[in-house]
């Protein structure tokens, strides 16, 4: 089969170029937001919410409600809530996201398991149903990433200084605490969002990933973003594709994707180090 | 710039401090526009903490703070607030010139983008602290000192009325310590309040006009010789002086030693 | 405790013990045997062999899927209190065995219909095998004749175990059998209307070849190829293509299945989503009974295939 063909062939199915365009979309989202959570090692609180998402959803999915709204009920509660919790604590606390992670999904487990279901549907939750993306479903998601951009293209630079440097931002007069509380929803929701394409267990390899490599290999944040978000694109395109040729599920595709991309990212800095060791000591 | 208050920072009868422990108790204080004040005192005795109720980042638990004749955050775009070193995140991926642009945000208010004026008053705050070259570099790649002078530039470009500086001169070499108190010396005398916290006696006798001796409460507030009076010193430092043989004491300002142990003798 | 309340107490145990599914009738509990069979239609294939001379309930309630069924800790108490269990086996429900366990039933009580079938023509699942194999398809009892093979398996065990009932269910199974052969006979008559090349259907998951065999009906694909699992991309992709080139203009969902992703085939070929085959329970009425959900599948498949 002839490379052309590999490539044009899945996309004369309308349901392809769609979880191809939904792939793609949170790619993007997941690698922009991301990039704030792995500056400031978020990353647990991430997977925290996204687990903490699998109640809401299985109630809204209980009460034949949107399924989104039900999962960014919970998501945004629990982000808005470790919030507090850090806060008060003063440290980020672990143990105590830890708590709030597993009581929460635990707790939709328990209500999934009382009542009557279909596996299908569960394993759609934890591992995403991006095959089964329809028009409606696309429309949302592009509208929803598109807004989820704006904002912070709007606010971008009062982010930057607020996660950077708080004491200075706050001195200067920003509202460091409700900029911290817009990004924990900002993650929410990029997480909601993107729980249809890979699922609750996979979302939070989608918003670490790509902005890890990106900031093993650039310097400047702005570049950082740009980085993780053409990562995030490309691990979504042929990850997608992957997963057509080879039968296997699209958000595990994706997700190894970016994570081969990030260990060849990884040994090109230990081989670059290497190699500029090795000329300083060379000079002297 | 008409000043309609008298003084440029006022607490009265302040209280502050973290969890259950007070770090400030009955603090009252004013400064006035144009000084150029050094905070110094033991470590816990609450130099920093008084900062930051200054800087609107605290709360006191009881007492008031104005800045500029207003209650604190009112003016916070007024006020430019240097953090200690170490509490930046120097891995940060940002450049010497995106740090100093951050300063320009109260500027530039909630959607503005930076424009001509802002690249000009960041590209005269890197001159003023000779980091013109230096403006692409990514801080963690800085020297000490050039970090240093990084967020003094912030602050300048920011145009603030009020300086607040936190160990801005500790651990720094001679040469950039000269630096920084020349462009504090010239905001000051451009009327500019200026208030830093250090360690450094010396400096603080030598290069600014006033000092207070803070240990949990205002020991003393007056022109800058008064770091050098020995009953100022003891009450402020208790038992971190160590009388040397032949008259004189010695300042232990170890961090290991905090205020109200009695470990020196008299 | 007011009597108010325990009178909606009684009256709530009393609804909850009439939920997941009882075909008794007084008559029933007068011989005090009791049958539980795993599917609803298993239940009402044994209540055609045995008439109303047994209590007959089943486990796997309306609108659940039997394949991945979950049983909870109260089924396991409906298995202990049978006399005889019936299931299909070949992998259709399985989980079974884990209820008879935990019920310490003995497995002389069970009776495993799809296995009893001496020189049945089975079929097998392409895409599961077993370590002894390819699987057979389970779902035997979608044909008529195969499904007269279980009544007998059925009337002969309660007869074995009830000797004096036996003229009662040798009546009930003479009439059951002939219902069975006159459905059969009619769904033949319907099929037999629609030429050779139109007899395609798509249906939700692979439940239909016995049917299909029975009626010359081609399968063209179906949606799902293994309960639980979703289809891949290339999955998805060869049904759409097979729809095309078939010309298939309807296709077929199952109560018990999410239609998502039949929804978005159907979209992209230009077919339609009909409502509900019965394949592997029965549901509301007329499919409430196994010759109505029968004749119930006929009528929309043969209409399907006219349009």
């Amino acid at each position: 089969m002839n490379p052309l063909d590999l490539l044009l062939t899945p996309l004369g199915y309308d349901f392809f170029v769609r979880a191809l365009i939904a792939s793609a979309l949170v790619g993007v989202a997941c690698a922009i937001v991301g990039s704030f959570v792995v500056l400031k090692g978020m990353s647990f609180i991430g997977d925290a919410v996204s687990h903490a998402a699998f109640p809401g959803i299985v109630i809204a999915y209980l009460i034949g409600a949107p399924i989104i709204l039900g999962g960014a009920i919970a998501a945004i509660g629990t982000a808005l809530g470790i919030g507090a919790i850090t806060r008060r604590s003063g440290l980020r606390s672990d143990a105590i996201i830890g708590v709030l992670f597993a009581g929460m999904f635990a707790l939709g487990v328990a209500i999934f398991s009382s009542i009557p279901n279909y596996v299908g549907d569960l394993f759609h939750f934890l591992f995403g149903d991006v095959l089964g993306i329809s028009v409606g479903d696309l429309l949302a998601l592009i509208l929803l990433v598109f807004g989820l951009l704006l904002v912070l293209r709007l606010l971008w630079k009062e982010l930057l200084f607020s996660t950077f440097d708080p004491l200075g931002a706050g001195a200067a007069g920003l509202p460091v605490r409700r900029l911290d509380d817009l990004l924990l929803i900002l993650i929410a929701v990029t997480i909601v969002i993107s729980l249809q394409a890979v699922g609750i267990v996979l979302v939070v390899a989608m918003i670490t990933t790509p902005a890890a490599t990106a900031q093993l290999l650039v310097k400047r944040f702005t570049a950082m973003i740009q980085v993780a978000a053409l990562i995030g694109v490309s691990a979504a395109v042929v990850g997608l594709y992957v997963s057509y040729s080879l039968d296997i599920a699209s958000g595990a595709a994706i997700v190894l994707l970016e994570t081969l991309i990030f260990l060849l990212a990884l040994a090109f800095t230990l081989i670059r180090s290497r190699i500029y060791a090795a000329r300083g000591a060379a000079k002297i | 710039m008409m000043s309609d208050y008298l003084n440029a920072i006022e607490l009265i009868d302040v209280t502050a401090g973290y969890g259950d422990r007070a770090a400030i108790s009955s603090v009252s204080l004013n400064l006035v526009p144009g000084s150029l004040t050094a905070i110094f005192g033991p470590n816990g005795g609450g130099k920093s903490t008084l900062l930051k109720c200054i800087a609107g980042l605290m709360q006191p638990w009881s007492g008031s703070v104005e800045v500029l004749g207003a209650a604190v955050g009112v003016n916070a775009k007024r006020v430019a607030y240097v953090p200690q070193a170490e509490q930046v995140d120097w891995s940060f991926p940002v450049s010497v010139g995106e740090v100093v642009m951050m300063g320009r945000t109260p500027a530039l208010g909630p959607l503005g983008r930076p424009g001509a004026a802002d690249h000009a008053a960041v590209a005269d705050a890197l001159a003023r602290v000779d980091m013109t070259d230096l403006a692409r570099r990514q801080i963690g790649e800085l020297s000490g000192g050039q970090r240093r002078r990084v967020f003094l530039a912030r602050a300048i470009a920011a145009d603030p009325e009020i300086y607040l500086l936190d160990e801005p001169v500790t651990g720094v070499d001679p040469t950039t310590q000269e630096k920084i108190m020349n462009i504090l010396d010239a905001e000051a005398a451009r009327g500019r309040t200026v208030i830093a916290t250090t360690h450094d006696l010396a400096c603080a006798a030598q290069r600014f006009h006033d000092v207070v001796a803070l240990a949990g409460r205002v020991v003393a507030h007056g022109p800058a010789q008064l770091v050098l009076d020995q009953s100022v010193l003891e009450k402020t430092y208790g038992g971190h002086l160590v009388p040397l043989a032949g008259g004189g004491v010695v300042l232990l300002d170890d961090p290991h030693h905090s205020h109200g142990a009695h470990e020196g003798h008299e | 405790m007011s009597r108010r309340l325990i009178a909606m107490l009684v009256a709530l145990l009393a609804v909850v013990a009439a939920c997941g599914g009882t075909t008794s009738s007084p008559a029933a509990s007068n011989s005090g045997y009791r049958v539980v069979a795993t599917t609803s239609v298993f239940a009402d294939l044994a209540r055609l062999a045995l008439g109303d001379t047994v209590q007959i309930d089943f486990i796997v309630p309306a609108g659940i899927d039997v394949h991945t069924f979950e049983p909870a800790p109260s089924d396991a108490a409906k298995i202990a209190a049978a006399d005889l269990i019936l299931m299909n086996g070949l992998g259709l429900d399985d989980w079974v065995s884990s209820l008879i366990e935990a019920a310490q039933q003995s497995d002389a009580n069970v009776v495993r219909l799809g296995e009893g079938l001496e020189g049945y023509g089975f079929q097998y699942l392409f895409t599961e095998s077993s370590n002894s194999g390819r699987a057979r398809d389970p779902h035997v009892w979608l044909d008529p004749t195969a499904a007269e093979l279980y009544l007998q398996q059925i009337a002969s065990r309660v007869v074995e175990d009830r000797p004096e009932l036996t003229s009662v269910i040798r009546s009930a199974l003479e009439k059951g059998r002939s219902s069975l052969r006159s459905l059969s006979q009619e769904v033949q008559l319907i099929f037999s209307a629609i030429p050779a090349d139109r007899r395609k259907i798509v249906t939700f998951h692979d439940a239909f070849r016995y049917y299909a065999r029975a009626y010359g009906i081609t399968i063209v694909g179906v949606a799902i190829a293994s309960p639980g699992q979703d289809p891949s991309a290339r999955e998805i992709a060869a049904l759409i293509d097979a729809i095309r080139a078939s010309g298939v203009t309807t296709v077929f969902s199952e109560v018990q299945f999410p239609s998502k992703v039949l929804t978005s085939i159907a979209a992209e070929t230009g077919a339609t989503v009909l409502a509900d085959l019965y394949s592997d329970a029965l549901g509301a009425a007329p499919g409430d009974t196994y010759l109505g959900a029968m004749r119930a599948n006929a009528t929309a498949i043969a209409s399907s295939m006219q349009q």
